[in-house]
């Protein structure tokens, strides 16, 4: 009772009208939206950012009222359909049922601009990660002006005076309305080549980055041990905006004094045979799964799939059941594909079992104006299966993984 | 002449040259674009409006500018998408409302008599946000002006487009 007594205090004290009154309560821009925008939305909407309309003042956000209540409502903004149980991987995750609940409660109650202070965004210039080590052009790459995906491939040679310890990198495009997602790579030969089925050139995966996602990043103590004349294979996937757009980038490097007490190594789960059935029920749910062999932190995941994916998981289990779900893309969309980074690895003991499980939808019958008659006399779709093809399938799910010593 | 003074509806804007027009052109085919210099989805139809604008000779086409950006960004973005018809900067949105429009990209395709025969989207390259089609597989802009310069009726005088709501004031 007592306790209760100084909640309703302080509630009080915070809002009188909305202690007697609390449906009265109509969200602002300055109370809620402005607050709410700078933590999931103005790192990419903002000038010279990746997203397309600035969301920066009142007006605005105001001006895009109309949009911003159909891709909320719909979950369509942000865009990062990734989310970990075990700590941050994007920059903005999606939004949650309540936030959605503010935004739409404020376009239809007239949008009003409130009082108060609006929290001060810092424009996003230069490298996030602070002065790089070595920062390598890559120019120039061309975008055309059509195209879902364009997945262009680069090879960069560092000229290094020693050997060298990687424990960061990141991507400064000139176009950041078209740079989605970039993988980098370490070549050199004889050494296991988690990518080759999907043509790249390259025999050691570094790690990834995508738009809207946290930088690979290793813990202090570990790198990627870099020689002088090694390569770097870069494979680039771009939107085309609708005119030809500069793909050029900047890609950071940050070396560690050497050397480092860690390595980080991928490990694959997935399965390179397998047939996703054209038939009723048009689904096909894929799993394999792994276990760790030393107690180790999870610094990246890349699943890598195509166009009939509907869904990705990684799973963990351990020995006394399931922990969580590292890494769970409700809606799998090889354009939108990621770079899931942790910011703050999780540990997980040795005998830990990580399960991949992927969903395919092989039919043909998206159009949404078909009937149910229609679609029963539509013909059955082929069956899919592993290969290197476009039309192809693959159920990937590189892991890297850093083992605690 | 009364009757048909008042049938012909029409109204008068400037193109980015400064160029008076009158819309819908008189005694022809004419199909506005409806662009914004900030819609991804409108910019991605860039290139598919160049090809209809090539491929429909005889039609007026307009390239509307609804977004509420500045002359001077619109002029950029018509230069940098490379439209090859003439822009319009309807900073007053009376473009828009005279031919219903309420998101970019939208199109609205008049007959020679002046009459509104077909508003709605170019094709099905987006029927949800965020997601394109690999290739479109329904054209109803191609449909509907090829109907309308056999002198046919548009089988589907409107299809709702998907993209950015045009920011018209509240």
């Amino acid at each position: 009772m007592k306790a209760g007594l100084i909640a309703l205090g302080l509630a009080a004290a915070g809002s009188l009208t909305g202690l007697f009154a609390p449906t009265d309560e109509k969200p602002t821009y300055r109370g809620d939206i402005a607050p709410l925008f700078a933590k999931k939305c103005v790192s990419c909407h903002q000038s010279g950012g990746p997203g397309p309309f600035k969301l920066l003042t009142y007006e605005d956000v105001r001006k895009r009222g109309d949009l911003l209540e159909i891709v909320t409502l719909q979950r369509k903004m942000p865009p990062t359909d990734a989310v970990s149980d075990f700590g941050t991987i994007a920059d903005h995750e999606k939004l949650t049922d309540g936030e959605a609940m503010v935004i739409q409660d404020w376009i239809r109650g007239g949008m009003p601009d409130g009082s108060g202070a609006v929290p001060e965004v810092r424009p996003q210039s230069g490298w996030r990660m602070g002065q790089p080590s070595q920062v390598v052009s890559v120019t120039p790459v061309s975008v055309p002006a059509e195209g879902n995906e364009i997945v262009k491939e680069t090879v960069v040679t560092l000229n290094l005076d020693r050997e060298r310890e990687l424990y960061a990198f990141d991507i400064l495009p000139k176009s950041p309305k078209v740079a989605r997602q970039f993988v980098v790579a370490l070549q050199r030969p004889g050494e296991y080549s988690p990518f080759k089925a999907t043509g790249i050139r390259a025999n050691q995966l570094i790690g990834a980055w995508a738009v809207g996602y946290r930088p690979w990043k290793l813990p202090d103590d570990a790198g990627i041990v870099l020689k002088p004349g090694d390569q770097l294979c870069i494979r680039m996937l771009y939107h085309p905006s609708g005119k030809r757009d500069d793909g050029s980038f900047d890609l950071a490097l940050y070396f560690g004094d050497s050397p480092r007490q860690r390595h980080p190594r991928w490990m694959t789960i997935g399965l390179d045979q397998f047939e996703i059935s054209g038939q009723e029920p048009y689904y096909t749910d894929l799993e394999a799964a792994a276990k760790l062999d030393a107690d180790a932190q999870i610094i990246s995941m890349l699943p890598e799939a195509r166009s009939i994916a509907s869904h990705a998981q990684l799973q963990v289990v351990g020995e006394n059941g399931p922990l969580g779900t590292l890494l769970n893309i409700s809606r799998w969309e090889k354009r939108w594909v990621g770079a899931y980074n942790f910011e703050t690895p999780p540990s997980f003991p040795a005998g830990t079992t990580l399960r991949a499980e992927f969903q395919y939808r092989n039919s043909n019958h998206d159009d949404p104006s078909l009937t149910v008659d229609q679609v029963k006399r539509l013909p059955k779709n082929a069956p899919v299966h592993f290969g290197p093809a476009d039309t192809d399938e693959l159920f990937w799910m590189h892991v890297q993984v850093l083992p605690k010593s | 002449m009364i009757l048909a003074a008042a049938l012909a509806l029409s109204i008068k804007a400037a193109d980015l040259t400064g160029k008076a027009v009158t819309i819908p052109t008189p005694q022809k085919v004419t199909c506005l674009l409806f662009v914004g210099t900030e819609c991804p989805i409108a910019n991605r139809a860039g290139p598919e409006f160049n090809r209809i604008v090539s491929d429909f000779k005889g039609v007026s086409f307009y390239f509307v500018y609804v977004d509420g950006s500045s002359k001077a960004d619109a002029v950029k973005h018509w230069n940098d998408f490379e439209y090859k018809a003439p822009g319009i900067l309807d900073s007053s949105f009376s473009v828009a409302k005279f031919a219903k429009a309420t998101v970019t990209p939208e199109t609205a395709v008049f007959d020679k008599g002046g009459k509104l025969v077909y508003r709605g989207r170019i094709n099905d390259a987006y029927t949800e946000h965020n997601l394109p089609r690999d290739k479109p597989s329904k054209n109803e802009l191609r449909d509907a002006l090829t109907a309308v310069l056999a002198g046919k009726p548009v089988a589907q005088p409107h299809v709702a487009a998907i993209g950015c709501s045009i920011p018209f004031p509240r």
